[in-house]
């Protein structure tokens, strides 16, 4: 490959894995986020304990997570190509990175929530507010930090999910260190890929890092 | 103002059925400060919450100004709980809200208006005495001023109850006794019912009115403060009260003194009197003092004095009729040789 095909790839892989990873992180956040509250609330007293709700999510996200993120892609094919209409290439590889991304995110928005210090929340429902109120007002901004950092968390993982999205022709920065890099013996083009992986993963953790902190009072 | 009738409270933890609260009884009256009292896992924590239904009773009923309100949900739940403040231990303040937005939030949501909420909130921080902490945060607050937050965002929608959970168990004594201040200065000021709990004695005896003594889920004693402290009947309670009323006399004094040694207990005006001055001129005795202390309990005098008697046998018999008669209580201290 001469220095221009390179370049052009890298560029085009990269724009590949910023949009599914950003694309399904965007999903995972919303979705996700929603379920870890629903898991948060239906496990807390002093909301809305309730058992079965709690345990049909908790389920579901456990059978999501248990599977290993390549079998998840192929499971999921028929879903797909119901979504998306086809499923090859970077838009179809969204569903199931995001699917895979929910699970993840749930968990540790779930966990996020449950690190609210349970005195303030009880000080909430002691003035006499109503729940929304109490997790609009009181619970979501008391997680934000951690949730933010979780975000953080979430999004490398997904970079890391993307590199297999090549099996079903997704393209991404992974994809191509695997075609070149290993599969046509091309050293040089696999660690391009590997320090483009880096700076991306590192650019992520800083702003990451910097927004947590922005919201923390502590 | 409010009446406990038979109130039980029973949880299940890991299998086992847990009576936090047996039967209780008792009433507390407007106006008054309330202490319950106890040690941790005496049921105490768990009687206060039931005041705002954070802890649903198993039997029994709480009325609030002749209204039941211990089946209350949804709107009127709300309403009550608007209607009670409370504070904590640990404060409880929302950490990502600055103080201004900390007392705002359960006036939003009892949906007041902004210029209601900015009037109320900065009348508030007036009567705490905060009013330049306004747009802090709280993690740059002491602890008494984040108990003077958590006091603001109490009584924020005009509570006529504060339910006060160990309000001061994680100040220092200087600080405490601020907050204990200006607790009994709203009591004054605005009339509020406070009902307390605390394991601390001297909480109690620095503002209570009356207390209730808990032991393993159940009241044992219950009485105006004074009474507790000079007259306890339970075992418990003198335990408990054992702390302010009881001194230990260093054995290395105890070996110098040849006399008997006498625990005197003076009450109220008796305290006042200079009885033992009398005794002394009187029966040509002398006394010696060892120890002793004198209490105010609401402003009343609690004196306690351990006393060593000298004088001939004949004068010091006539000087201890003496003193029986005119003070409380007189008893000889007996130390195991």
């Amino acid at each position: 490959m001469s220095n221009d095909q390179l370049t052009q790839a890298l560029v085009k892989a990269f724009s590949e894995t910023i949009q599914m990873v950003f694309a399904s992180l965007l999903i995972a956040i919303i979705i996700g986020g929603l379920l870890g509250l629903l898991l948060f609330i239906t496990a807390e007293p002093l909301f809305v304990r309730n058992r079965t709700i709690n345990q049909f999510i908790g389920t579901i996200v456990n059978i999501t997570r248990s599977i290993p993120f390549i079998i998840l892609l192929v499971l999921l094919l028929p879903f797909t190509k119901f979504v998306v209409g086809t499923t090859i290439g970077s838009t179809s590889v969204i569903v199931p990175l995001s699917v895979a991304a929910i699970a993840f995110f749930a968990r540790l928005a779930e966990v996020s929530f449950s690190e609210v210090s349970h005195g303030v929340l009880e000080a909430a429902v002691a003035s006499g507010s109503k729940i929304h109120q109490i997790i609009f007002h009181i619970l979501i901004p008391e997680a934000l930090p951690q949730l933010i950092k979780n975000v953080t968390v979430t999004a490398v993982s997904l970079i890391g999910y993307s590199a297999m999205a090549g099996t079903v022709g997704g393209g991404g920065v992974g994809d191509l260190a695997i075609r070149y890099g290993y599969q046509r013996y091309q050293t040089e083009v696999m660690l391009i890929c590997v320090a483009l992986l880096i700076i991306i993963v590192q650019a992520l953790q800083v702003v990451g890092d910097y927004a947590a902190k922005r919201v923390n009072k502590k | 103002m409010i009446t406990f009738n038979q109130l039980e409270v029973t949880f299940k933890q890991k299998g086992q059925v847990v009576h936090a609260v047996k039967e209780a009884t008792f009433s507390v009256e407007k106006g008054e400060i309330f202490g319950i009292v106890g040690s941790s896992g005496a049921g105490k924590s768990t009687l206060l919450r039931t005041l705002n239904l954070l802890e649903k009773p198993t039997r029994g009923s709480i009325e609030i100004k002749g209204e039941r309100i211990d089946r209350y949900t949804g709107e009127k739940l709300r309403n009550l709980r608007r209607r009670i403040g409370m504070i904590f231990q640990h404060f409880n303040l929302v950490e990502s809200k600055s103080v201004y937005d900390n007392i705002a939030f359960s006036l939003k949501t009892a949906g007041k208006s902004k210029g209601e909420i900015d009037k109320k909130v900065k009348d508030l921080l007036g009567l705490v005495g905060l009013s330049d902490k306004i747009y802090a945060y709280p993690s740059k607050l002491s602890g008494g001023q984040k108990q003077r937050v958590g006091i603001a965002r109490a009584l924020a929608n005009d509570a006529e109850i504060i339910l006060c959970d160990e309000p001061t168990s994680a100040l220092d004594l200087e600080t405490t006794a601020s907050i204990l201040a200006l607790l009994k200065d709203l009591n004054h000021k605005l009339g509020i019912t406070i009902v307390l709990i605390t394991h601390e004695m001297d909480v109690v005896k620095a503002i209570c009115d009356r207390v209730a003594v808990m032991n393993l889920g159940e009241i044992v004693e219950i009485g105006d403060v004074y009474s507790i402290f000079t007259d306890a009947k339970d075992p418990f309670t003198k335990q408990l009260i054992s702390y302010t009323t009881k001194f230990d006399i260093p054995v290395e004094v105890r070996n110098q003194v040849t006399s008997k040694i006498y625990k005197i207990t003076f009450k109220g005006d008796q305290a006042m009197d200079p009885i033992l001055s009398k005794a002394s001129q009187a029966y040509d005795v002398q006394f010696n003092i060892l120890h002793g202390k004198i209490e105010y309990i609401n402003g009343v005098p609690l004196g306690i004095l351990y006393v060593a008697i000298k004088g001939h046998t004949q004068n010091e018999g006539d000087a201890i009729t003496y003193l029986k008669a005119n003070t409380s209580r007189l008893e000889e201290v007996a130390y195991e040789q």
